[in-house]
């Protein structure tokens, strides 16, 4: 039996390009990114629920809260308040964007689509990959929108285009790293409600408990010092300086540290959560 | 192409090893403590349709999911389109197509993107792509629906798009798991035309799960029954309803069969009497039985002696029918079951 390995029969019928594993890859990653923003412009429910909340916080909060709030100046940040809540509202709408994005590997686990890419000639790391190509381009879509929402609102952004970048860079990782940890509770949850209710879960404490809203030296000790376990509030100090020339309020050599490590965990934690999840693609 | 099916013994020179799209030896699956596929042997010729009938849970869409490389076999091997499903994985997935026992498809994306990014997952050629959508829309009758979203869709025009996305890359091997599944007839038969049509156009070799006997028994080379993770039967539709005898009767009834059983045994005119439960879908058994006898010749006039024999021995009748055996009498025979729609 084993001499009629490469006796294939019918070699004039399938399409026979040389793909190596690189490509496959290439290939795979490149499809399921297109597929899925095929579906996410088709899609105005996701698009306008990830966004109708950023834009109510800086409407309604933002602009209401800033008029009273003009003494954040004097806390020598030397931004406005709308400059000052931009980033936190940013992250966060990458954040309800990662979520999302990760949903869409849930959604193809439980209907079954999955399936259609475990018997395509790709490698099963493309799946992942693929889902956290489209999810961190959904991130950065909606992240530029609530950036120029901010604008508008009177937020004064850096004529520096080497900090915009820098500031987009770390918006990317702060993303990345919660795509990671979306791709993983995609991996493991059974249905769409449990995971529809993180999201509620994370968002409100992630942004409250930090130094999204309000400096962290005006806030009590406990909440002072659970903000210095929140990822939220070294990504918001980094694009705070990037964006808007702001004040440090931590330290660049400190939060761009933190962020690295919290967007390798949650890669990380996708990456091994989703391994075991294909292991068993009938579960 | 048709071939004469042969039970073993094929020899290598005249038939080499190749002409098998699909090679199974001893393939199994273990799932915690249940067997779910207990060995099985299965060989199908290039070019043959072969459709595998079994209860549900008998172990069909595991040995689909194993040949198609989704889940790894615990044991045993398989070869498809000349290559291993474990080892060179990649390449059987590079020749074959499948369509899944549920449909699955986002609903929100129109048939054609759907086929379009198959075609990509594949690294088809952007002209070939569109060329080979076009064929196929043309070939599944889709054409003023593929640029509507699929959840406008009906069961059956789902179902074509299935085929036609199964179809996309030109495979070598097509799996088809459940394909005409709560279709109405007229949707079933139009499945199968497109079937039997790409068999003989383009020298398919498809796999085929069903439920449904009067398809495979009209349009299967070979028939393989499967039951408890095995493979309990195998042959051309011909062969296995030949070998039923010239009539089958039916006898549903309650009470104690044995001596009616041994009874018509002893009737010269008997080839084979056997004892059934029937049995719910839900896989329950039922206090009915089901007498089954094989008769060497024509059946109707031994209905009467037939009842004479139940009441003398105490089996109480409900039913009786007299039929040419069918596949629905093989599957009854080797499976100790009845299949419902």
């Amino acid at each position: 039996m084993a001499t009629v390995i490469n006796s294939r029969s019918q070699t004039q019928t399938a399409p026979t390009r040389k793909t190596g594993a690189w490509s496959g890859m290439a290939t795979g990653v490149y499809t399921l990114w297109l597929k899925h923003m095929r579906k996410f412009l088709g899609s105005s429910m996701e698009i306008g629920g990830t966004l109708s909340t950023p834009i109510l916080w800086m409407l309604l909060f933002g602009l209401s809260m800033g008029g009273m709030m003009k003494e954040v100046k004097d806390l020598k940040f030397g931004i406005s308040y709308i400059a000052y809540i931009t980033p936190g509202i940013l992250l966060l709408t990458g954040l309800t964007a990662a979520v999302l994005g990760g949903s869409t590997l849930l959604m193809e686990r439980v209907n079954g689509v999955i399936k259609e890419y475990l018997v395509a000639p790709i490698p099963r790391l493309a799946v992942l990959l693929g889902t956290i190509a489209s999810g961190i381009t959904k991130c950065m879509l909606q992240s530029i929108i609530v950036l120029i929402l901010g604008i508008f609102l009177g937020a004064n952004l850096t004529s520096n285009p080497l900090a915009i970048l820098a500031g987009l860079v770390v918006v990317a990782m702060f993303s990345l790293g919660f795509v990671g940890i979306a791709a993983a509770v995609a991996s493991k949850a059974k249905g769409m409600e449990s995971y529809h209710a993180l999201i509620a879960v994370l968002n409100l404490p992630l942004l409250f408990l930090s130094n999204a809203l309000y400096p962290l030296e005006k806030v009590p000790a406990i909440i002072h010092v659970i903000a210095m376990f929140n990822p939220v509030t070294y990504a918001v100090d980094a694009t705070r300086i990037l964006f808007f020339n702001a004040q440090p309020e931590l330290n660049m050599w400190l939060d761009i540290p933190v962020i690295v490590a919290f967007m390798v965990l949650g890669i990380w934690y996708g990456f091994r959560n989703f391994q075991k999840s294909v292991a068993n693609p009938a579960g | 192409m048709t071939f004469t099916p042969t039970a073993t013994g094929t020899t290598q020179v005249a038939r080499p090893a190749r002409e098998y799209a699909i090679e199974a030896e001893n393939l199994s699956k273990v799932y915690g403590q249940v067997n779910a596929v207990n060995g099985v042997d299965l060989r199908v010729e290039q070019g043959s349709i072969y459709a595998m009938l079994g209860p549900n849970g008998a172990g069909k869409t595991t040995t689909i999911n194993m040949l198609t490389t989704l889940t790894l076999p615990s044991g045993g091997s398989a070869r498809v389109a000349g290559f291993d499903v474990v080892r060179e994985a990649a390449e059987v997935r590079r020749r074959i197509g499948v369509t899944f026992q549920e449909t699955v498809m986002d609903k929100n994306l129109s048939g054609r993107v759907l086929l379009d990014i198959h075609g990509r997952l594949y690294n088809m050629p952007k002209a070939e792509l569109k060329s080979r959508i076009t064929e196929l829309v043309k070939l599944v009758e889709l054409e003023e629906a593929i640029d509507r979203p699929v959840k406008t869709y009906s069961g059956g025009m789902k179902r074509r798009l299935e085929l036609a996305r199964g179809l996309m890359t030109h495979p070598d091997v097509l799996f088809l798991d459940e394909p005409t599944l709560g279709l109405d007839p007229q949707n079933r038969d139009r499945i199968w035309v497109y079937i039997q049509h790409l068999q003989k156009e383009e020298g398919l070799t498809i796999l085929v799960t069903t439920h449904y006997m009067d398809e495979a028994e009209k349009l299967a080379d070979k028939v393989g029954i499967i039951d408890g993770g095995k493979i309990v039967i195998e042959g051309s539709p011909a062969e296995l309803i030949g070998a039923m005898g010239a009539d089958v009767v039916s006898v549903t009834g309650y009470g104690e069969p044995e001596r009616f059983l041994q009874a018509l045994n002893q009737q010269e005119w008997v080839s084979l009497a056997e004892v059934f439960n029937e049995t719910e879908e839900d896989n329950t058994v039922s206090d009915t039985k089901i007498v089954q006898i094989s008769l060497k010749n024509e059946g109707g006039r031994l209905l009467k002696p037939i009842l004479d024999l139940a009441e003398q021995n105490n089996f109480g009748v409900d039913d009786i029918s007299v039929k040419r055996p069918s596949l629905n009498e093989v599957f009854l025979k080797y499976t100790g079951r009845r299949l419902r729609d």
